[in-house]
Order: structure tokens, then C-alpha cells, then sequence
């Protein structure tokens, strides 16, 4: 019988438990753990990649000052002498911290001590994946566990849960078939696998989902529902009124509800306002809220790090100059904010510093590149969704010079002579809306890019603004799952007809897809009804009659000539 | 031993977990490859370890044998990848990896069922629409073996 350890992975927050094969203390191949709450043994296709995160030969292991392998204690040495020089001459504002979501609860605790206690300085954030941060402002962690959606009798699901984070699926699926009355919705803008299981599909338009809610709330007639109507409610669901209300009276007459919420929503606006509403439709159902996220601790982060700074508005400091050094535990922004900081920003810093698993652009531009253990070779606490707290032994040591971020701030604190002490409570500046009702109806009705300027506050903070990652081709990932909606002027103004060859392209090649001409996308409207990350910003377009290209945001659709 | 994987389409959600938890345990071989690029559901492409295997049949140099217990094993050594088995087998459950020069095919993730483990695409399956039964009573237990109300629309995809 091969020894098997026991660890949970952190590609998303259900953070599944599993269990890694060890062959003379080497991990060979993931194996399962069937006693996890979470996920009963079952893994997801990226569950399986925690393995190759060990053994990757592009793993980030030496530690390096200007592109030149050091021994660490050099690293460190160089970064707290920097630092040192830095606060003397423009204080302790002119640095600043960025972690990432894959990180330890004691690593947060740590660079939030670091960044007040060492460091002085007010500007440390979070880069969030996706939508992360504006659907836990809005409706909160959840209070769902996992023996409630065993329990539950009624599922509304928003976004595609499934295809985000399969292992609840089986939950879902067996609660659905436990009894005849059950029922699963969903609100999602395209059909997926998810949607196939559902007894109703919402097929919002992209954005919408919010609306939905809403009309669910104000149709159920709950008490503080928003007062819109549900007939218009209804229309951006792409049903009519009396489909809106038999299923809102459907909700009422279950008594053990889940709302399920998959954080890739359109745009940061509708993050929130789809947190604010799913949290409270769990409410007024006496039901639970269950969402989930892309950043694997994120719930983790965002109780440890809150502060009136954004990633962007650091990332606008390093590129007019008044922050001087950087440190970048985890995430590659140069990758993730390919707009805001460029190379040549990164290399004018006087300090900059990258830690990361995996050797990326910000690692090689830095002075100091510091290696980052991965999650499973230290230990650590996590954060989970359905209120799950995960304690992570390490399953092997870490590899080369890999340290965990806690105990790279910990060396450099004590290098600057100052000592870690207990950080304190996060503090989120409070997002104010208003006119919450204008807002809600004014997704369903904005054109052209309206709706990213709806709420002033939120439209720039952790918007994922249709960025690249670099992880897979665009054509891998946008091809097998979605056509593209165009609406009937704009098919008109563009000569493609239904079923249409259409080619979309982004930064990261181009393919070819299938045009769906509706009439449910308003006006001149184009839109990638899928969760593409490139395709975010489709909602917005602007024709330009000379190329044929259009200019959506980061991408450009081109209509090619009909065979 | 008479024990098979079943997948019932009805459930599937096509996460392709399956095919990520074939490949990592048996040394990047895919086995389930076959079955990977469906829109709407995976499809079964893995092998039925038939009764009588035309695939054993067909093997000129002997390196696919059905045991005793039922389970139809390849050899690794002594495949040299001519692929008669890849056209005789009828369900198209043998494919071809063109880089090593043999042709894979599912082994019931042999050394788990030993220990009495499901296999690894039973065990790891998100949606439980792929399981590991015992065929005998399975006619009695599910009135018909193939179960749910999904079409298979799209054709398989190989792509390499």
C-alpha cells in the first residue's frame, strides 16, 4: 500500500481535499481523500494538476538579484537595505505591496504587519482574480456548508457553477433526484452543462444577472426587494412576466434553498449587485448563500487585507513615480495589468521585487526575484467557501529556495531591525450606490460601454478589464464553447447573416465563430455570451466601416466574407 | 471479476476530469483520449473488456490477452504499435499515440481494483455520471444500461 499524504488544492475557493501519492517521500500522482467535506474524493481536471505544480521543471527555484542567481540570504539583504534607503529618503508611502490570492492566511497576517510595521506604508492590495472582490463586497462569504446543499431542496444557480467549480456538481445533481418536487434554476447568459441540469434556464443577457435576481426578489414580493417591475425584470431574462413569477412562487414554496453564485460575472458592477441580491434572496427565502470564487484564498484575503488602495491605483503610483519600490508576492501584474505597468515602469522602480512559483515577466524584470514555496510544501490555514477552514501540512519540503511569503517578510523585517507584530482588522472602504434601482435597470439597458461607468466607486477597483493571462491560446478556449450574439441593426450595419462566419481576435491569435442573430441583444449590441476572459469587454463596440475590424474594448471583431 | 465502468450521459457535465485522472496515472498515456472533445457530454471510448476481444484476436504479437478475472491487459513491451487492434476493435475504443509507437488502451486501473479501489475515472468523476459497477445485475438494477435524456449531438473529435 503506497503512503499517501493528505493536503487541499487551491485553484478555486471550494479548495478540494486530496491526497498526493509519496514514493520514498517524492510525490508521485495525486490520489484521493474521500473524507473531504467538500468534495467526497471526487477532483476537477485542475485538482490533478498539484502534482505537476511540484515537479514543474519551469519552477522558480534560485533566488535572483538583477537576473543573477544569489544565495537568499543576499536577496533579502539587498531588498531590506533598498527598503531602508527608500523610507529614509521618500518615507514609507513611496513603497508598495501586492499579494496575491493563493497565499496563507498567516502569509496575509504577515504582509499586512509587514506593510504597517516595516514598511510604514498605507499602499498594499490585493490583485483578485475575476470578479472576486466586488461579489464578496456585495453579499459576503456565504453561510452555506456542504451538508446544506445535500439538504436543500431548491438550487438557484448564477453563472456557470459547474464548469467553475465541478466538484459541487455531484451535491447538486444527487439533492435535485432525491425528490420528485426539487428544483434547480439557473441564471446564466449562455446554455452550458450547468444550464442542462437546470428545470428553468434564465438566459439573461450578459450582465443581467442582478436583474434576474431582482425580479425574483421583487416578484416574491420580499420584504426590502428593490422596486422594479418584474415585467422589465422579465424581458432581460429573455422570458415574459407570468414564466418570472411562476418560478419566484416556485423559490417560495421550498423551504431549504441554496443560491449558488460562480464569481466570473460580467463586470465588476454586476459582481456586486449579484452579491448584494443572491445574498438576499438566500435571506428572504430562509435559505443559504453559497459563493464561490476564483482565487483560491480569497475569502482569506479579503478578511486580512483591506485598505483604501487598489492594485490599479498603486499600479498608477509606480507609473507616475511617486512609489519607488514594489514588492509582488505572488501574482505576475505585468501579465494581469498589461495596461497599467509595463516592463520599463517595473525596471525605473528603485526596488522592485518578485516572488512567484513560476519563473514569469515579473520575476525576470525585477532587481530581486524570490522564489515562492507552493502551497503544499508549507504549512499553512485557508479560508475556504461553505465555511470550511482547511489546515494544509505540507506534503514534501520545499523545493530549491523556496520560501513561504511569511517567512521571506519575516527575514526582511528582521534585516530592517523591526519585528512583525499582529495585523490588524481588515478595512474596506463601503461602496454607496445611489440609485440602486437606476443602477439595476441600467444594466439591462446600457449600450456602448454605459454600464463600466454606472457606479463611480467600484467601476475601477479589481475590474477585470478583459486582460490576458497567457495561460491558454484564445482560440483554444473560446472555440468549443460559445457562438457570438449579434443584435439585428448591428448584423444589418456588418452584412452577416444567422450562422454567420464571424472571427473574433485578441492579443492572443484569433478564431472563427458562429454568428447567432437575435433580437434579444438591443440595437447595435455584439456580445461573446461565454466566459472567456478576453471577451469581457464585448459588450461594447465601435464600428469602423474602412477595415471591417471593429474595436471592442481589448478585442476586435472582424466579419469575414459569407462561402 | 465483473466489474466495468458505466457512464450515464444523462449526468455527465463534461468536465473531462476523467480523462485528466487516466492520463496522470498511467504515465501520460491516454487512454481515455478518445472521449475528450464533446460539447455536451463525454463520451464512453474506453475499453469494454469484451468476452471474446477481436482486438486479442487481431494482435500479431500477442501483447493483448484477456485474464482469468476478465480484464483485457495490453503489454507495453511487447507492443510495437502496427495498429490491428485500433481497426479491429468495434467500438473504437483503441487509439493511437502516434509518439510512443503503441496504442493504449484502458487497463481498469488494474493495481487500484487489487486493493479493491474504483478506478481513477470512477473516483474522481464530479458529477457521478462515471462509476464502477458490476455489470451482472446491472440490466435488473437500471431496466435498460444506458440511462438519461441527452443526445450525444456532436460527432468525436480527434485531434491531435
Amino acid at each position: 500500500m503506497p503512503e499517501t499524504k493528505k493536503a487541499s488544492c487551491l485553484f478555486c475557493s471550494l479548495q478540494c481535499g486530496f491526497a498526493m501519492e509519496m514514493d520514498a517521500g517524492v510525490p508521485v500522482r495525486v490520489d484521493f481523500d474521500s473524507e473531504a467535506r467538500q468534495n467526497q474524493g471526487s477532483l476537477c481536471v485542475r485538482g490533478h494538476y498539484n502534482h505537476e505544480l511540484l515537479t514543474h521543471p519551469k519552477r522558480f527555484l534560485a533566488t535572483t538579484v538583477n537576473r543573477r542567481r544569489v544565495p537568499w540570504t543576499n536577496g533579502v539583504t539587498k531588498v531590506a537595505g533598498k527598503i531602508a534607503e527608500i523610507k529614509e529618503s521618500n518615507g514609507g508611502d513611496a513603497l508598495g505591496v501586492i499579494v496575491g490570492t493563493e497565499l496563507s492566511n498567516e502569509d496575509y497576517d504577515a504582509a499586512a504587519a509587514f506593510a504597517s510595521g516595516a514598511l510604514g506604508t498605507r499602499n498594499i492590495a490585493v490583485a483578485y482574480d475575476g470578479n472576486d472582490f466586488p461579489l464578496v463586497m456585495g453579499g459576503g462569504v456565504g453561510d452555506a456548508t456542504p451538508e446544506d446543499l445535500d439538504d436543500a431542496d431548491c438550487f438557484i444557480m448564477v453563472g456557470d457553477v459547474f464548469w467553475g467549480h465541478p466538484c459541487v456538481a455531484k451535491r447538486v445533481i444527487a439533492a435535485r433526484h432525491k425528490a420528485r418536487g426539487n428544483r434547480v434554476y439557473s441564471i446564466n447568459p449562455y446554455r452550458t452543462n450547468t444550464d442542462w441540469f437546470a428545470d428553468a434556464h434564465l438566459t439573461v443577457r450578459p450582465g443581467c444577472e442582478p436583474v434576474a435576481l431582482a425580479g425574483l426578489l421583487s416578484a416574491m414580493g420580499a420584504q426590502g426587494a428593490p422596486r422594479i417591475d418584474p415585467a422589465a425584470a422579465a424581458e432581460a431574462c429573455g422570458m415574459n412576466e407570468a414564466g418570472l413569477r411562476a418560478i419566484a412562487k416556485n423559490i417560495k414554496e421550498h423551504g431549504k434553498v441554496v443560491v449558488l453564485v460562480s464569481s466570473r460575472l460580467g463586470n465588476s458592477v454586476s459582481g456586486y449587485l449579484t452579491g448584494v441580491l443572491a445574498s438576499a434572496l438566500a435571506q428572504a427565502t430562509k435559505g443559504k448563500y453559497a459563493p464561490f470564487f476564483r482565487g483560491g484564498n480569497a475569502i482569506g484575503a479579503f478578511r486580512r487585507i483591506g485598505s483604501e488602495q487598489t492594485v490599479p491605483s498603486i499600479l498608477k503610483g509606480v507609473a507616475d513615480g511617486t512609489i519607488k519600490g514594489l514588492l509582488v508576492l505572488g501574482p505576475d501584474i505585468l501579465q494581469l495589468y498589461p495596461g497599467a505597468v509595463g516592463t520599463d515602469d517595473v525596471e525605473r522602480l528603485e526596488l522592485s521585487v518578485g516572488s512567484a512559483i513560476f519563473e514569469n515577466d515579473m520575476t525576470k524584470h525585477s532587481d530581486v526575484g524570490l522564489p515562492q514555496a507552493v502551497w503544499t510544501e508549507v504549512p499553512g490555514t485557508y479560508s475556504a467557501s461553505l465555511g470550511i477552514e482547511n489546515t494544509v501540512e505540507p506534503v514534501t519540503a520545499p523545493q530549491g529556495g523556496a520560501k513561504s511569503v511569511a517567512e521571506m517578510l519575516t527575514a526582511v523585517a528582521s534585516e530592517l531591525g523591526a519585528t512583525l507584530g499582529g495585523a490588524g482588522e481588515a478595512n474596506h472602504p463601503a461602496i454607496e450606490i445611489a440609485d440602486f434601482e437606476g443602477t439595476l435597470m441600467g444594466l439591462a439597458q446600457a449600450r456602448s460601454g454605459d454600464e463600466l461607468s454606472l457606479i463611480e466607486g467600484i467601476s475601477s477597483l479589481h475590474r477585470w478589464d478583459g486582460t490576458i493571462t497567457g495561460r491558454m491560446s484564445f482560440a483554444q478556449s473560446i472555440s468549443p464553447y460559445c457562438d457570438i450574439w449579434i443584435g439585428e441593426s448591428a448584423a444589418d450595419g456588418l452584412g452577416v447573416g444567422q450562422g454567420g462566419s464571424v472571427a473574433v481576435a485578441t492579443d492572443r491569435g484569433e478564431t472563427r465563430i458562429i454568428a447567432t442573430v437575435t433580437s434579444r441583444m438591443p440595437g447595435g449590441l455584439v456580445a461573446i455570451p461565454s466566459y472567456v476572459p478576453d471577451a469581457r469587454g464585448l459588450l461594447a463596440w465601435t464600428p469602423n466601416a474602412e477595415t471591417r475590424w471593429f474595436d471592442v474594448s481589448a478585442e476586435r471583431v472582424k466579419v469575414t466574407p459569407e462561402t | 471479476m465483473n466489474k466495468r465502468n458505466i457512464l450515464d450521459y444523462g449526468r455527465c457535465i463534461s468536465c473531462r476530469s476523467c480523462i485528466a485522472a487516466c492520463y496522470y496515472s498511467h504515465n501520460a498515456q491516454d487512454h481515455l483520449e478518445a472521449s475528450s472533445v464533446l460539447v455536451n457530454t463525454t463520451l464512453q471510448m474506453n475499453c469494454r473488456h469484451c468476452e471474446q476481444p477481436l482486438c486479442e484476436a487481431a494482435c500479431p504479437q500477442e501483447a493483448i490477452k484477456r485474464r482469468d478475472d476478465g480484464l483485457v491487459v495490453r503489454s507495453n513491451v511487447k507492443c510495437s504499435g502496427c495498429t490491428s487492434c485500433a481497426q479491429a476493435c468495434p467500438f473504437g475504443a483503441i487509439d493511437i499515440a502516434k509518439t510512443r509507437h503503441t496504442l493504449p488502451k484502458c487497463d481498469l486501473c488494474s493495481w487500484r481494483t487489487l486493493e479493491d479501489k474504483e478506478t481513477m475515472c470512477a473516483t474522481t468523476c464530479v458529477s457521478g455520471a462515471r462509476t464502477f459497477e458490476d455489470i451482472s445485475d446491472m440490466e435488473a438494477q437500471r431496466g435498460r444500461p444506458m440511462r438519461g435524456g441527452r443526445t450525444v449531438e456532436k460527432t468525436v473529435r480527434r485531434e491531435r
